[in-house]
């Protein structure tokens, strides 16, 4: 085993294409891991607090009342109707404790949160939902009440704390004591926006292209840093490929295994199941499950995912039924080795290795399929760092504008990074190939 | 081999109702009122009341259970009713055989070009093995493997259409588009270029060339790629064989050697991929389509996609995967007739 294992790493290690590949894969992986230090995300700061922290890092007894002006203007803007939003929600709760005796009306129930939905309490998705999941609305505005009783536990709490603040003569007890309620509010501040560092922010308020500059070394299009996206998009280009690949090969390795393992009519089934997904062409069944399931990455995903997995399950039920009849496996079990060591020790070495292979060349094309999906509009939302979406920008300045060859930036950078990262997987699987393929052995 | 033929033909009905049972399942995943869409305009019914749209759906069966409404879908998608589509603006059917001869005029061309240079250069570097040809080629075909077709075809229309004004994006210029819709114009065959031969304008004929040239140019290099890593492989092993080694050894030259011996042998393997790509150009270049502003199946899908005009896309769906199967039925037993030693199923 380790005499083998040495000679395959050798032999991989010598094969100029797996080196480049790896090499290039590896440049890949860095980018992926150190996104948010090559490309820091804008995360947005909240005015009152930076000004707050300001006064505090520069620290004078004057400030401490403008100190504790901005935290009661950050409260105010927060907290000041955590107490009304607490009172409505909790009579609410009782009006669905007496709903749920049957004591109150469908029709009550509804007009009460059609009120609450008015003065902006509740979003407007629970009463639009409300007739047709009435149980699970239900469950969702418990949970609304729930937030709303800490929030306003939090509030009582942080206006205390304020209170503290202002009574307290030691100066280097103010500065901790602030300086940690800045903190905290600064924790909830960034939990109330959402951030999703993914999404690409807007850098410019001009739509043309703006060539690349110190600070945009890549140019700008649609608004967007390019460099941010590319960088942030070699995360979605990972995600994507190797999540849609691994699933997908999954699905397939099962299908496939279990038709070799069991045969007989269970085979016939399986196989021709996997004969009538193949009969669908595989990038319209993609875009046409992504359009009705919805735009997103993730749809997408289940779309490449469910037209993806045929090819795993002819290649290993295949390879499995050759390697039943090979002779070196007909000797093991004619020694009387147990089945087990027979499928571990013999046919699964060699039939998992070109379903390995396969995913690794898979991963490549995949990824186009979805930059695909994206440049069509079909795949990521609009902003979303994804190689496909920032070509298609790229593509309204190329054929629409007027003199398009000075947008050049706008596709060459998303193109090459996308270029670059199928050809190291396709250089891997082109290499893994050969290093495995036993016809290649001399 | 006539077992095999017949089991296929026996199998085909049955994958054609499963395709069937596929595009029907995703369409039931819309829910009612996006499926009631796909019959009525969405327009007529904004300002019902919910009473009058359950009616709506009671009249189109979508408050059947499943099975009957699988039912009565296969039946009229015998009747060739697809439904209306909202983007070509009249019923689906009709829409794609308006549009398919696009296609397969844009394939026609794509075909020659593709399988010629595919295979001369997948043999030319099997016979110069390791050499530096060999390395350039493998190259070539990594890049063309690798290369996203939307980038490659934004930069043909770059080079071509912007840089050197030689191939417009569309189907035809204005004034000839006018020509082709006029009366007087004769569509024998629906093919364009073909037509205008037929018509004897041949200034027509030109203009549409010209046109078809630059997604030809795109939708060729991965095609190349594809074939010739086909032929060159298939090649190396065919000149490996004992045959060959025997032809060489009587002393025949090297140009009789491979053209006679060893080519022939090596492009069994080939015609699969070769039947392949006529299928896939057949079934939707959606993305140079859709570059190149051209009319055809591929930019049909993608539009109706985009506008989420779902009668449409579910339309070019079924009928693309009919193409699929009866292409696929055609390369398998055209293969078990060229190739005797294969003994398939």
């Amino acid at each position: 085993m380790s005499e083998e294992f040495k000679r395959t790493i050798k032999r991989f290690f010598t094969n100029p294409s797996a080196v480049i590949g790896v090499t290039i894969l590896i440049f890949f992986i860095i980018i992926a891991i150190f996104a948010p230090l090559i490309a820091p995300p804008k995360v947005p700061h909240n005015r009152n607090l930076e000004k707050a922290q300001d006064l505090l890092d520069n620290y004078s007894e004057d400030n401490k009342d403008l100190i504790i002006l901005e935290l009661k203007n950050f409260w105010d803007d927060t907290y000041s109707f955590a107490e009304d939003d607490y009172i409505e929600l909790s009579a609410l709760m009782d009006m669905i404790k007496s709903y749920q005796k049957k004591e109150v009306t469908d029709e009550e129930l509804k007009a009460y949160i059609k009120e609450l939905t008015d003065i902006y309490i509740l979003n407007e998705q629970y009463y639009n939902k409300f007739d047709e999941e009435t149980n699970k609305v239900i469950k969702q505005l418990k949970q609304e009440f729930v937030k709303s009783e800490k929030k306003y536990k939090d509030s009582i709490n942080y206006s205390n704390m304020i209170k503290n603040l202002e009574i307290m003569d030691d100066n280097d007890k103010f500065i901790k004591y602030a300086n940690d309620l800045v903190d905290e509010f600064n924790k909830y501040f960034k939990k109330s926006i959402n951030f999703d560092p993914f999404i690409m922010p807007n850098v410019t308020t001009t739509r043309t292209p703006i060539p690349p500059s110190r600070e945009h070394p890549f140019g700008i299009v649609n608004q967007k840093d390019i460099f941010y996206g590319v960088i942030w998009g070699t995360r979605t280009a990972f995600e994507i490929g190797l999540i849609v690949v691994a699933i997908s090969t999954a699905i397939g390795l099962f299908i496939g295994s279990v038709a070799a393992y069991f045969g007989g009519w269970l085979e016939e089934v399986l196989m021709r199941i996997t004969d009538i997904f193949m009969s669908i062409p595989f990038m319209l069944a993609a875009m046409v499950l992504t359009t009705i399931l919805g735009l997103g990455v993730k749809n997408m995903m289940i779309a490449l995912i469910v037209f993806g997995w045929m090819v795993t399950a002819r290649l290993i039920r295949g390879n499995i039924l050759q390697a039943k009849n090979e002779q070196y496996v007909m000797a093991a079990k004619a020694l009387g080795v147990s089945d087990f060591f027979v499928i571990v020790k013999h046919i699964l070495p060699n039939t998992i290795f070109p379903v390995l292979i396969n995913a690794t060349m898979r991963i490549g094309s995949m990824v186009i399929t979805a930059a695909a999906l994206s440049f069509l509009g079909l795949g990521a939302p609009q902003g979303y760092a994804d190689w496909g979406s920032i070509l298609s920008y790229s593509r309204d300045w190329i054929i629409g504008g007027t003199n398009p060859t000075q947008y050049w930036f706008t596709i060459l950078y998303p193109g090459i990074a996308m270029i670059l990262f199928v050809i190291g997987w396709n250089l891997l699987g082109d290499a893994l190939r050969d290093i495995f393929d036993p016809r290649m052995r001399h | 081999m006539t077992t095999y033929i017949i089991r296929r033909l026996l199998l085909l009905p049955l994958i054609i109702l499963g395709v069937t049972l596929i595009v029907f399942s995703m369409s039931q995943l819309l829910g009612p009122l996006k499926l009631l869409s796909t019959y009525v305009d969405p327009n007529t019914y904004a300002k019902m009341s919910e009473r009058d749209i359950q009616i709506l759906m009671q009249q189109y069966g979508l408050t059947d259970p499943l099975p009957i409404r699988y039912g009565k879908w296969l039946k009229s998608l015998f009747k060739g009713d697809l439904g209306w589509s909202v983007v070509g603006k009249e019923p689906v059917l009709n829409a794609l055989i308006h549009r398919f001869p696009f296609t397969v005029e844009l394939a026609l061309y794509a075909l020659f070009p593709i399988i010629g240079v595919g295979i001369w250069l997948g043999v030319t570097a099997a016979v110069h093995h390791n050499s530096f040809i060999d390395q350039f080629i493998r190259i070539f075909a990594l890049i063309g493997w690798s290369l996203p077709d939307f980038v490659w075809a934004i930069l043909v229309l770059l080079i071509f259409y912007i840089g050197l004004g030689w191939f417009p994006p569309g189907n035809l210029s204005i004034w000839a588009d006018q020509i082709v819709k006029s009366p007087s114009f004769h569509n024998y065959t629906n093919l364009l270029t073909i037509d205008a031969l037929l018509n004897g304008r041949i200034d027509i004929f030109w203009d549409a060339l010209r046109h078809i040239i630059g997604p030809v140019i795109a939708i060729s290099w991965l095609w190349w790629a594809n074939l010739l890593r086909i032929t060159r492989s298939s090649m190396l092993e065919v000149l490996r064989k004992d045959y060959v080694r025997t032809a060489r050894s009587k002393g025949l030259s090297e140009k009789v050697v491979i053209n006679k011996h060893a080519r022939k042998n090596a492009l069994i393997p080939v015609v699969t991929t070769a039947g392949q790509m006529v299928i896939g150009l057949l079934t939707g270049v959606v993305i140079v389509e859709m570059v190149f502003v051209r009319t055809g199946l591929g930019s049909f899908a993608a539009t109706a996609a985009q506008q989420l005009d779902y009668a449409s896309i579910m339309g070019v769906l079924l009928f693309t995967s009919l193409l699929l199967i009866i292409g696929n039925l055609i390369i398998d037993i055209s293969y078990a007739i060229i190739d005797p030693r294969i003994r398939l199923g």
